[in-house]
Parts: structure tokens; C-alpha cells; sequence
């Protein structure tokens, strides 16, 4: 005001605000453009059918299972209790696109591998070759360990059938034409087994874009 | 015989080796990605595959007991395609550049292979949807 000196007197007269109002005027306009530049925590969406029973809504969520992993351990929905994973399917010996999806595995892993609130998951769809010792081989190779990280297998169908579960995202998602067989996702599950998020595991990008979106979920339960 | 011309010679023939084995890696690159852009189509049905066969399962216990005959025999024949690709997945070798033309033999016969599979998938999906019908 002192800058503008007596143009600024003229201005206030104008405007009928003595010194003290305009302060006060000017600091709730300040104030109010402040809380209003505040973002809000980010919260991601909760990915799959949703339905309401009985007033409340219910999310999509992955069903109970029991598989094993390669050191033989019978892996439940309640080894994952308290954690939040991702989630892929494959294959040992497939030729194109799983090793391109492990690849993207690794980084996850290797951001998270000393969080003990994130796992990893791997489903093999060809029990018949993935048997546990094959697992077990690849697993060492790749510097895989079941703490944090289970390459599951069972029965070819009832695992098939599991990741329709985790695959609702790719029937909803018009481009890929073939199905999940061949999709490449990477899928983020919550402590509640809700899909948050997912990525194209043949797209490095992506997943770089899942690892953002991790440490969001991972700030949602910090703040509960 | 002049002796000089020797190692212009011995260089000209390894100019000429090396060259050739270019071409040679280069083709058999070129067949064998022709053979996994195959594989790649080829594994877009999948799915399909297990769409099918479990229609066919939650039928069984819907039909007569010839119907049931028919479905189970077509559930068999997804079974053996899905078995097929699996198999043919765990198999297939990348090329050894060292045997030209065993590879070159080796990859075209498995380009055969994988077209063959290709058919028997699409059979074995046509004849369930028939039988659903």
C-alpha cells in the first residue's frame, strides 16, 4: 500500500474499507486460498464389480484359495493378512511375455523386498511342468525367496479359475483381445484383497506408475 | 605362385565366412521370431480354451448320459490342445547359430508344429461350441 502510496488511500476511499478491514479482509482471502490449495490424502479405487447389500457397499475381492509355494508351504489368503501384493500369472518356461513381466517383478521386488508390509505372488497356470522342484530351481536363480515372495501352484483349473478373480480387470479391459492368458498384468491387492491398482507388466512405464500408486496404498493404511 | 598373395587371400576368405554367418544368424533370427509371432496368436485363444471347457463341466451333470459322453470327450480334446501348446511351449529351443542348418530345419519343422496346434486349438474350441449348441 505504501508503494502505491496515495493511489492506494484513493482506492480504500473508494472502496469505504479503512486500514483495518482491508487487513483483515486481505488475511481471510490469504487464509481461504491456502486451505483451498491443501490436497486432500490421494485415495486409489477399488477396481471390479461393486454392489451394494443391505445400505453398504461391497467391493470385488479375492476369494479364499490354498496353494502351495516352491519351498512346499501351504500358502492361504492368511499369509497375506496384514500385507498388502502384487500379484501376476505365468509360467517357467513360457517364451515372450512372462520373462518381460518378471523382469518388472524384480523392480517391484527390489524397491520392497525389506518392507515387511508388501509380498509378492506369483501363479504358475502349467502345474504340470511348474512342478514345486521346478519353482524351487527358479526361484534360486532369481534370487526369489519365500518370505516375501511365493510362486504358487495347485490344480491347473482351480487356478484358472482363481485368476478370473484377479482378472476381472482384464475382461473389462477392451484391448486385450485374447484374455488374461496373455496379458501381462500386474495386479495391486489390498489387506483386504481389493484390486487398487494394476499394470501392464510388458510395459516398464506402467509399472514404474504402480510403484507411485504402492506407496499411496501403503500411506492409506499409515493414516488409518 | 607368388607367396604374398596368401594372406590377402586367407582375409578375403574370412571377409566372406563372416559375412555369410551374418546372414545366416540373420535368417535364422527372422524364422525364429516368425515362429513366436505364431506362438503369440496362437496363445490369444487360450483362454478360450478354459472358457469352453468349463461350460462343458458345468453342463455334465445337465445332460443325458450320451450328451454326457459327447461333452466329456470334447472337454478331453480342449484338454489335449491346452496340453499340446504347454508342452509345445516347454520345448521349443532358441537357435543355435553354430548349426545353421540343423536350426534352420529345426525351426521350420516347429513352425509346422505350432500352426498344427493352432488348428487342433481352433478345432477343439469349434467342436465344443457345437456340442454347447
Amino acid at each position: 500500500l505504501r508503494i502505491l502510496g496515495h493511489k492506494s488511500n484513493k482506492l480504500l476511499t473508494m472502496l469505504k474499507l479503512p486500514y483495518g478491514n482491508f487487513s483483515i479482509l486481505l488475511f481471510s482471502i490469504v487464509t481461504l486460498l491456502l486451505l483451498s490449495c491443501q490436497t486432500k490424502p490421494k485415495t486409489l479405487p477399488y477396481i471390479g464389480q461393486t454392489k451394494i447389500v443391505d445400505g453398504d457397499t461391497v467391493y470385488h475381492k479375492i476369494p479364499s484359495f490354498s496353494f502351495t509355494d516352491q519351498d512346499g508351504n501351504i500358502i492361504t489368503e492368511t499369509t497375506f493378512e496384514d500385507h498388502i501384493y502384487v500379484a501376476d500369472f505365468f509360467f517357467t518356461h513360457c517364451p515372450t511375455i512372462c520373462p518381460r513381466v518378471m523382469k518388472q517383478m524384480m523392480r517391484i521386488n527390489d524397491k520392497y523386498k525389506n518392507n515387511s508390509a508388501v509380498k509378492l505372488v506369483s501363479h504358475t497356470i502349467d502345474p504340470k511342468n511348474d512342478t514345486e522342484e521346478v519353482l524351487k530351481i527358479y526361484a534360486d536363480k532369481l534370487d526369489i525367496s519365500s518370505k516375501n515372495w511365493h510362486l504358487l501352484r495347485g490344480d491347473k483349473y482351480e487356478m484358472l479359475d482363481h485368476a478370473d478373480a484377479y482378472y476381472v480387470v482384464a475382461y473389462e479391459d477392451e484391448s486385450i483381445a485374447g484374455g488374461f492368458d496373455h496379458s501381462g498384468k500386474i495386479l495391486l491387492i489390498d489387506k483386504d484383497r481389493h484390486i487398487r491398482a494394476f499394470a501392464d507388466g510388458t510395459d516398464p512405464e506402467t509399472v514404474t506408475e504402480l510403484l507411485e500408486t504402492m506407496d499411496v496404498l501403503l500411506k492409506e493404511y499409515e493414516t488409518l | 605362385m607368388n607367396l604374398r598373395i596368401f594372406p590377402l587371400l586367407f582375409a578375403l576368405i574370412l571377409v566372406v565366412a563372416c559375412k555369410e554367418t551374418t546372414v545366416q544368424t540373420r535368417e535364422l533370427d527372422t524364422l525364429y521370431s516368425e515362429v513366436m509371432d505364431l506362438h503369440d496368436e496362437v496363445m490369444l485363444q487360450m483362454s478360450s480354451v478354459n472358457k469352453w471347457r468349463k461350460q462343458l463341466k458345468n453342463s455334465l451333470n445337465e445332460v443325458d448320459p450320451n450328451t454326457k459322453t459327447l461333452f466329456q470327450n470334447r472337454i478331453n480334446e480342449l484338454e489335449e490342445a491346452d496340453d499340446a501348446m504347454y508342452t509345445w511351449m516347454k520345448n521349443i529351443e532358441k537357435p543355435d547359430y553354430k548349426k545353421y542348418k540343423k536350426t534352420k530345419e529345426y525351426l521350420l519343422n516347429e513352425k509346422k508344429n505350432i500352426e498344427n496346434i493352432g488348428t487342433q486349438i481352433e478345432q477343439a474350441i469349434n467342436n465344443a461350441q457345437t456340442a454347447l449348441r
